[in-house]
């Protein structure tokens, strides 16, 4: 089974494709949509800007095949931290930007969300997670995942909610829909639990 | 509670450490393997690099970027050594000390052309504040800055090869990394540069500076990069990297270290350059539990220096201590122009430490001895 990292010129790809190496995981970074074919699993990571990054998605032809290859042929696909903002129908940042469409929702600046706590988010934070999703598994509730991020996801707008953690407000750290999963914290950065969800991507079963 | 490597002394809360089924990090096992690398044969590989890129004396064969450290000293010689001829390039650090600028004068000496480019003073103290307060970095315009500022000198010297020294995460990085190992690019900064979050456009957006502040805060367009064909790579890729032994290859050079060793750590030659390290330290230690003298601490356990109880004692003696002054500069002078007193600061240090791992008394605050300093719950694993 291979892994495929969307290189799309920005995001973690060092440190995502070093935790799937670690796990001994046949894992290879797509420079282009074409390559992406060949994954049998699709992890699109994510540093940055949600229009820059949208922008560049489109313009390489990235989020054609990404449709395809989720809504069409199933593929599972796991969006880290921006790579899962992108999974939503809307991002808010500089202007109203159109993502992937994936999960139902907005992305939103943490304090129009009612975030009381200070901006940017980041650090290690405990995660409560709805027990049945099978990216969880033998994690046990309240582990700490590291976040970095300035957006969220709107949980009034996302139903696929699968995990929270209290940071001034209740926010989303992680979404399912079908054959997608989002999460907004970094696996990759988040020893033992981390390793542990990364683990369990590899293992769920294709929708 | 923190988990420790078995073999060195670094707990599991670094953010992309992992920790294997025997207890072992990916640090020391990366070290392990570094045993499998062909010096012999990078050393070939760096001559030619080089070789491609050395001029006939129309423009310099390539930019240093020098902080005044051992690191950057070591880098110059051994440029200079390679018949190489550099423009060094400084981005003055947030809070200068006399050391680092007396060592910053003898790389000069060395023999090389040098520009030093000091950002506007005034934006940078409130950048301070800003970076302080929201990702608990203070030195956040300074960890942006020397990776801008020397790639935008590139540019406008047109200058293309930008020779880096260590690349931080090589003492984390397998053999399988070691392919991108080389090279630093915009999103290696992104990635692994330290921003914590905080993006030169929401300073912007959402803090209220304007664009014309924070010139040399941005990393130059693609286009720009692209036309003078910048390349950074990191020499530590090419030669085994050692603190140690580059500072006294720059000692042997006119490199000055401190008398006594750097509050906070155990060495004397390292972390000379600003006031404001001491805090920038702290704050690691109040996030994830570990500073300084662990970072120390572990490079010189996997070398073979010290053992791994020596190392615990070392860190228990000297990590994480509250920073009441550094380099000598009392704390209260070090925040003056961030216009911070040092109570609002303990206030600021307090909402930034990870709870989990501290000692709080029976109200369920943290508990402080009389200088400040905070305990944590276990040192090791037992």
């Amino acid at each position: 089974m291979k892994i495929g990292i969307v290189n799309y010129g920005m995001g973690n790809l060092g440190s995502v494709r070093r935790a799937f190496e670690d796990l001994a995981a046949n894992v290879f970074i797509a420079n282009h949509p074409a390559a992406l074919h060949e994954a049998h699993r699709i992890v699109l990571p994510g540093v940055g800007a949600f229009p820059d990054a949208m922008a560049r998605l489109n313009e390489a032809g990235w989020t054609d095949t990404l449709r395809k290859l989720v809504r069409e042929e199933q593929r599972p696909l796991l969006g880290i931290c921006l790579g899962m903002q992108m999974l939503a129908d809307k991002g808010t940042e500089g202007g109203a930007t159109e993502g992937l469409g994936f999960i139902p929702g907005t992305i939103r600046r943490l304090d129009e969300l009612g975030c009381t706590a200070r901006i940017p988010h980041v650090g290690w934070n405990e995660l409560t997670y709805v027990a049945d999703d099978p990216l969880f598994a033998h994690i046990p509730q309240a582990s700490d995942f590291y976040f970095v991020h300035s957006y969220a996801f709107d949980a009034g707008s996302a139903p696929a909610t699968t995990g929270t953690a209290e940071y001034g407000v209740r926010l989303v750290a992680a979404v399912h829909s079908g054959c997608v999963w989002g999460t907004q914290f970094h696996p990759e950065k988040s020893s033992k639990a981390g390793r542990q969800l990364l683990r369990n991507f590899l293992e769920v079963r294709s929708c | 509670m923190l988990r420790y490597c078995v073999k060195c002394v670094m707990p599991h809360t670094k953010p992309d450490l992992r920790i294997d089924e025997q207890g072992v990090c990916n640090a020391c096992r990366a070290y392990e393997s570094r045993k499998e690398v062909d010096w012999d044969a990078r050393r070939v590989e760096l001559q030619k690099l080089i070789e491609r890129y050395r001029k006939p004396g129309t423009n310099w064969d390539c930019i240093v970027p020098v902080s005044g450290g051992k690191d950057s000293t070591y880098q110059v010689i051994r440029m200079l050594q390679l018949g190489m001829n550099p423009l060094c390039v400084t981005a003055t650090t947030c809070d200068l000390a006399d050391i680092g600028r007396k060592n910053i004068e003898n790389i000069k000496r060395l023999g090389v052309d040098y520009v030093e480019f000091s950002p506007n003073p005034r934006v940078r103290a409130r950048l301070n504040r800003l970076g302080l307060t929201q990702v608990g970095d203070i030195s956040w315009p300074e960890h942006v800055g020397i990776f801008t500022i020397p790639v935008r000198a590139a540019v406008q010297f047109n200058v293309p090869l930008i020779v880096w020294g260590e690349n931080s995460q090589n003492e984390y990085g397998g053999p399988a990394a070691a392919a991108e190992n080389n090279v630093l690019t915009r999103r290696w900064l992104e990635e692994f540069g330290g921003l914590l979050g905080l993006r030169v456009s929401d300073l912007i957006s959402t803090y209220g500076f304007t664009a014309r502040e924070l010139i040399p805060y941005h990393y130059p367009t693609d286009e720009d990069l692209q036309r003078v064909g910048v390349t950074g790579m990191f020499l530590g890729h090419y030669l085994p990297w050692d603190g140690l032994s580059n500072a006294l290859i720059a000692q042997a050079n006119g490199f000055t270290s401190l008398e006594h060793a750097v509050e906070g750590s155990m060495v004397n030659y390292e972390n000379l350059d600003n006031h404001q390290t001491g805090i920038h330290d702290y704050y690691k230690y109040l996030k994830f539990g570990f500073s300084r003298a662990t970072d120390i601490a572990c490079l010189h356990v996997r070398r073979g220096r010290i053992s791994r109880l020596d190392a615990l004692e070392i860190v228990r003696k000297r990590d994480g201590k509250f920073p009441w002054s550094y380099l000598g500069k009392p704390l209260a002078d070090i925040l003056a122009p961030l216009e911070m007193s040092v109570d609002e600061f303990v206030r600021v240090c307090d909402q930034f430490t990870n709870k989990k791992i501290f000692k709080r008394d029976a109200d369920g605050a943290l508990a402080k001895d009389a200088h400040g300093n905070l305990e944590k719950l276990n040192y090791d694993n037992s």
